[in-house]
């Protein structure tokens, strides 16, 4: 598993153009508060918020609906302007700065996407570079990297009209466009709530993978807590009134909760939850035993030193998994192609999380399941065991929340 | 004249230089009227976009204007600007604004907000904006509202034969003057062709600005 993690590390799928620098920016809000109305009778949508992010960290605002976690967000990219405190990029106050200068150095992703229904993909990816002046040719270049980023045929979609893609496939042009001009702090307000959960979970797994290359810092709003889980390196729960109840990062969150409604908020699920930190590539994989589909039950036997195992893993010449060979009631030298099962479910990837792959082995009501790195080839198998002990394990190092009643965690921490 | 046919084609190739001419008039004053009045409402109508205070007088002033009985307007021009060219293009001029500041505004008002929350986090300038997003969204609507304008001006063209003017019309006014179908059916038929051909150029034409936009019906 250990060569599977880190052919990830290194492969820039898709793409053999360096994707982008590795710059990153902090990002601190100083007691900033948001008041709507005049201060006597107004409300307040955000009320004293301080945290900070460090450079290439992915930060989740959580909360319920009302909780100021947009308002937040927009007041980063100046959209919206605090009535009080200070919000500081790399440590210089963004109040100093022209509000256009500053908001084509960030990244901006919204839950409606927002593109321009009269370009097309590429003047939409383009809009930013455009702006900044790039001349055409870098421009063009530049739309053909960032889509294959995403994941889209630059060739297919560069001439089509937004109105031509699906949701999903937008949301990629979204995230394409916001990463144009390389910003070193992206904004992703409820990025993908308004795409099915299939495809959500995908944009999900390939913003992880995105993230991992690109090391951007992110700030992420979601109401949806496992998403938050999911994304997040440190969560930020908000609650009613704009207050931040607690911050943290995910693990801690799950464990020691900081009052009732986080915990409340946070589900009592926990341990299921804390899954979702973990990945296939934490665990430790068996071997499977493979073939190819021309060899026989004697071939087997021969490699595995007299041992054959009940069923054989068929994989092609790339070590791609083609199907399963049961190698009972089966002639020492007939192939074991005839008859195999060319269901290969469920598919596992280092990167797939231990809760998705929980719930893909139960959907498929199978013991185990083969992990795939990103080129399809085989690396081993996963077993539902392996999963459930650590569940087990989990529910062990659960403390009881003395901290339960306390105030909000120090926001710094 | 009993025996009168309803065109006598004799007459047609006789005058073709007088319907030409009177064909030529036509258009030009209705590109006159729809040109002036487009520089007008867009002004008017990107004001009252700026500044919403302002979008109501700008189109409770044009309404009214709009619900002047055509002819009496131009009758009230006459004492200030004369049986002029003048006369008649202020009147035409003021029934498009209605028409074009209305569809402007309905046209900008379409713009979804994502995308100008887009546009605006994405460090547009206000300009930039309004140049690059919401004018070219906005087309389709504008050009039809473009469209039923100056059909309607090509109609209300033939009415300023009445103050001397009205390029087709003036066939038509001569031809019930002199009872001679000849000429009012030329001036009917040239004024209705002029009116289809001139709705279906600009729909072609909005069609070849606006790609994007074949698939949705917005008129």
């Amino acid at each position: 598993m250990q060569d599977a993690t880190e052919d990830l590390a290194l492969s820039a799928p898709g793409t053999d153009r360096s994707p982008g620098t590795h710059r990153a920016a902090t990002v601190e809000f100083e007691h900033v508060s948001k008041r709507y109305g005049s201060p006597s009778d107004g409300h307040a949508a955000v009320h004293d918020l301080s945290l900070s992010v460090p450079a290439g960290a992915t930060c989740v605002l959580v909360g319920p609906s009302g909780c100021g976690k947009t308002t937040s967000l927009k007041m980063v990219n100046r959209l919206i302007e605090p009535t009080a405190g200070r919000v500081l990029i790399d440590g210089r106050d963004i109040e100093a700065q022209d509000p256009v200068e500053l908001r084509r150095g960030i990244g901006y992703v919204i839950q409606q996407v927002g593109l321009f229904p009269h370009e097309t993909i590429a003047e939409n990816v383009s809009v930013v570079p455009r702006l900044l002046g790039w001349p055409a040719e870098r421009r063009r270049e530049r739309a053909d990297d960032l889509l294959r980023l995403v994941g889209l045929d630059p060739a297919r979609y560069m001439r089509r009209y937004p109105s031509e893609l699906s949701g999903g496939e937008q949301q990629r042009v979204g995230v394409a466009r916001a990463l144009a001009a390389d910003p070193p702090l992206l904004l992703m307000d409820e990025p993908f709530a308004a795409v099915d959960p299939i495809v959500r979970a995908r944009l999900q797994d390939e913003l992880l993978r995105l993230q991992r290359e690109l090391g951007k810092t992110i700030l992420f709003v979601t109401h949806d807590i496992d998403e938050a889980i999911k994304m997040g390196d440190l969560i930020a729960v908000m609650r009613e009134g704009g207050t931040l109840a607690q911050f943290a990062p995910a693990a801690e969150l799950l464990a020691r909760p900081a009052s009732d409604f986080v915990a409340r908020f946070v589900g009592a699920d926990r341990a299921l939850k804390r899954l979702t930190l973990r990945h296939v590539r934490d665990l430790t994989l068996e071997p499977a035993p493979t073939a190819a589909g021309t060899e026989t039950v004697a071939d087997v036997r021969r490699r595995e030193r007299g041992r054959v195992p009940r069923w054989v893993l068929l994989v092609d010449e790339r070590s791609v998994p083609v199907g399963w060979a049961d190698t009972t009631g089966r002639t020492e030298t007939e192939p074991l192609e005839k008859g195999a099962v060319a269901n290969l479910s469920p598919l596992l990837e280092p990167d797939t999380t231990l809760r998705d792959a929980l719930s893909l082995l139960l959907d498929a009501a199978v013991r185990t399941g083969i992990v795939v790195d990103h080129a399809g080839r085989a690396r081993g198998l996963a077993r539902l065991d392996s999963i459930t002990a650590l569940l087990q394990e989990d529910e062990g190092d659960e403390r009881p929340r003395e901290t339960a009643n306390a105030a909000p965690a120090d926001p710094g921490a | 004249m009993p025996n009168e046919p309803l065109i006598r084609w004799s007459w047609v190739t006789n005058h073709l230089g007088d319907i030409a001419a009177a064909l030529g008039q036509h258009v030009e004053l209705t590109l006159i009227a729809i040109v002036v009045g487009l520089v007008i409402a867009v002004t008017l109508a990107l004001v009252a976009h700026r500044y919403r205070w302002a979008e109501a007088p700008i189109t409770w002033i044009t309404g009214v204007i709009y619900t002047i009985p055509s002819l009496a307007l131009f009758v009230l021009l006459i004492p200030v600007t004369g049986l002029s060219t003048t006369t008649s293009e202020v009147g035409l001029i003021g029934y498009t604004l209605l028409i074009l500041i209305r569809n402007i505004l309905a046209g900008l008002d379409g713009v979804p907000a994502d995308v100008l929350e887009a546009a605006d986090a994405m460090g547009l300038t206000r300009l930039q904006r309004l140049v690059r997003v919401e004018i070219p969204i906005a087309l389709p609507v504008i050009v039809a509202g473009i469209r039923i304008a100056t059909v309607t001006t090509i109609g209300l063209v033939t009415v300023t034969a009445l103050i001397g003017q009205g390029g087709l019309g003036q066939l038509m006014l001569s031809g019930f003057i002199s009872l001679f179908p000849t000429e009012i059916y030329v001036g009917a038929i040239l004024s209705i062709a002029l009116a289809v051909a001139a709705d279906a150029g600009l729909l072609l034409a909005q069609r070849a600005l606006t790609p994007w936009a074949r698939t949705r019906s917005r008129a």
